[in-house]
């Protein structure tokens, strides 16, 4: 990590990631089948207040703009902060880098309350079904989970990393299970495997609706939960000792990711890497304080979602690549190099 | 290792229908290129859609069909009572064009190869998209397997339907089929001379048709022009919407399930990008159902028939 970046006040770091975000957002709206022109983008924002942009009167470019991109953008920076900052939640809450939203299964929970609502017909009746039935799953995973690890109001973590396992290997045989019924009708296949493989297409702002508030609520949540976080690092024993009502905290701070989480995937499906590498991308630059990670985060999980996005769609335009196939394979290895950068810096 | 087979289908078949044309006058048609001519006596041995050779040795009476494709076929030349097994899709309504022949047939569906096997089957048609272990399973046993081919155009499905009149003995019922179609094809395009070839774009599901797809064969019979093929596209290619309205097609073309002719009709006049589309605005939208949308038999023929008149009919309109 370049030191320039390190030596950076953090009120730096999230100006630098602000006018990333922004560049992205900007980017993401104006770059597509049709190129609108940053300038052009500003005139059409204004001329939506006016004119009608939906309908087949509308102006087509304010029709792309509008119910289109935008909504699609907005989903995007949603789902990569909710996704991010679910991530940093689970690497602080489990002392653990390899942690990530998936960890406690809440996404395979999600993934699967989804593929049920695909199965059972739902998908074509409203766009609501199949976000409802992913929270549905990502919290009644969260409490099948808490409910087998904790006993007499202690929920050790490790039990919780092992059980997940385990409850990630059921739910994931449970959706396979799904995934083969619907291979009678192809176009449900087809459709469940898109949607397992994440992405932002055809995204509305009825989707917008539905993630904004829990994702909002979720963010906000992490802020406040980000000082138990910090003395969650120093051990449960010490956070204890500091006034920290550990249990108490961690069900909090899973119930946030796992609301994060589950809102996430129920609006753009499973996009796999962005909750596991940006916190440690981020952690590099502002340090491991949850406090300073965690805003940090979000600003950078959105970003990197967005980029994401548009590589997606324009790197084989005018098809479309999935885009979780896009964040595993620019996450994987980036996650490869940051181990790499780590092996180098404590001299492994 | 596909090409170095077709190229030696390719040969192999100029080879014999050079060898044909030297032997016998008027000359016969050119023969398809996945079929090896063969004399209507049995045994025989025929080359099969994927280059396999395979040798039967009497008229198949015990014919096993594991694709909806040669159901289809099957049941428009071969006597009924040949027919032991037919693909599970034969009965579904979503998908097939034989559904009131199937659901009368006695033969039962069959979909493993423990299916075809327990029926002692003769002659098996499977496709060469169909499991190589699956394949490879029957073939061991010794049943005869005909891979099908040429999914991708009205002509190669034309080859398959006299192949599979050939494998089964019924090279005239194939050849009544075939003259059928190409009669109405010709009809069809006739009809649509010298009329404006509208820009036609494949829209179900998200997904479009590009060229070497049987809907790009089927549009340029209906006198329009594949939009995504002009495009450069192949295959079937995921579109978003901002595509189709930054292209801007003259008629939506969609697959249809039954009962959800007027969601899907709803979603491409009214949805975000789609409803400011020419197609969408002058109500240029082709639903077409999914067996016809789908079909790699002779029912390709009804698409085209369809699609041709629904343009007839938006010309008519302006």
């Amino acid at each position: 990590m370049s030191p320039a970046l390190r030596r950076l006040p953090f009120s730096g770091v999230l100006l630098v990631l602000v006018v990333l975000l922004v560049a992205i957002a900007v980017a993401g709206v104006g770059v597509g089948s049709v190129s609108i022109p940053p300038g052009r983008v500003l005139h059409l924002l204004a001329e939506a207040t006016r004119a009608p942009w939906w309908g087949p009167d509308a102006d087509p470019d304010l029709a792309i703009l509008m119910a289109i991109r935008l909504p699609r953008v907005v989903v995007g920076l949603l789902v990569g902060a909710a996704l991010a900052v679910a991530g940093a939640q689970m690497q602080g809450l489990f002392q653990n880098p390899m942690a990530s939203p998936d960890v406690i299964a809440t996404s395979t929970g999600a993934a699967l309350g989804a593929v049920l609502a695909f199965v059972l017909g739902l998908s074509a009746l409203h766009v609501a079904w199949i976000p409802a039935f992913a929270c549905t799953g990502a919290l009644v995973s969260l409490a099948i989970i808490y409910a087998l690890t904790t006993r007499r109001g202690r929920t050790p973590v490790p039990m919780l990393l092992l059980a997940g396992v385990a409850l990630n290997a059921l739910l994931g045989a449970a959706t396979s299970f799904l995934i083969s019924l619907s291979f009678v009708r192809y176009e449900v296949a087809q459709e469940v495997l898109f949607w397992m493989m994440g992405g932002l297409d055809d995204r509305t702002w009825t989707h917008v609706l539905m993630a904004a508030p829990p994702i909002a609520v979720g963010l906000v949540a992490a802020l406040v939960l980000a000082r138990d976080l910090d003395l969650f690092t120093t051990g449960e024993e010490a956070a204890a000792t500091l006034g920290l009502d550990v249990e108490r905290a961690k069900l909090r701070v899973l119930a946030v990711a796992a609301i994060l989480t589950g809102t996430a995937v129920a609006v753009c499906g499973v996009i796999g890497f962005v909750g596991l590498i940006v916190p440690h991308a981020v952690r590099l630059v502002v340090g491991p304080a949850h406090r300073r990670l965690i805003p940090a985060v979000a600003l950078a999980g959105a970003a990197f979602v967005v980029a994401a996005d548009l590589v997606a769609r324009t790197v084989v335009a005018p098809t479309e690549l999935r885009l979780g196939i896009v964040t595993g394979l620019c996450g994987a290895p980036f996650f490869l190099w940051l181990l790499a950068q780590y092996r180098r810096e404590v001299g492994a | 290792m596909g090409v170095r087979r077709r190229g030696r289908h390719v040969l192999l078949a100029v080879v014999l229908a050079a060898a044909t044309a030297a032997c016998s006058a008027p000359p016969p048609p050119a023969p398809p290129r996945d079929q090896a001519p063969a004399g209507q006596g049995f045994p025989k041995t025929l080359v099969d859609g994927a280059g396999h050779t395979i040798r039967l040795t009497a008229k198949p009476t015990r014919i096993v069909s594991q694709t909806l494709g040669a159901d289809e076929i099957l049941f428009a030349i071969a006597p009924p009572g040949r027919l032991v097994g037919l693909s599970a899709l034969a009965r579904d309504r979503k998908y097939s064009n034989v559904v009131a022949e199937a659901t009368r047939h006695p033969a039962p569906s069959v979909e493993s190869a423990e299916d075809m096997l327990r029926l002692k089957p003769d002659l098996i048609f499977v496709a060469t998209y169909s499991r190589a272990e699956t394949v490879q399973l029957l073939e061991s046993t010794g049943a005869p397997v005909y891979r099908l081919a040429n999914f991708d155009s009205i002509e190669g499905v034309m080859g398959s339907i006299r192949a599979v009149g050939d494998a089964i003995g019924e090279p005239e019922a194939a050849g009544r089929l075939v003259a059928s179609m190409r009669s109405r094809l010709a009809a069809v395009v006739a009809r649509r001379a010298g009329h404006p070839r509208p820009r036609v774009l494949s829209y179900s599901g998200g997904f479009s048709a590009g060229r070497d797809t049987s809907f790009d064969d089927i549009l340029r019979y209906a006198g329009g022009v594949n939009e995504a093929a002009a495009r450069g596209l192949a295959k079937f290619p995921k579109l978003s919407t901002e595509q189709v309205l930054a292209w801007d097609p003259d008629v939506l073309v969609s697959g249809v399930l039954p009962g959800e002719r007027d969601a899907v009709r709803a979603r491409l006049t009214t949805g975000p990008g789609l409803a400011q589309t020419t197609a969408a605005r002058r109500g240029q939208i082709i639903l077409i159902d999914e067996p016809r949308f789908l079909a790699v038999s002779q029912y390709m023929v009804d698409a085209v028939e369809q699609i041709a008149d629904s343009l007839d009919a938006f010309e008519r309109a302006r």
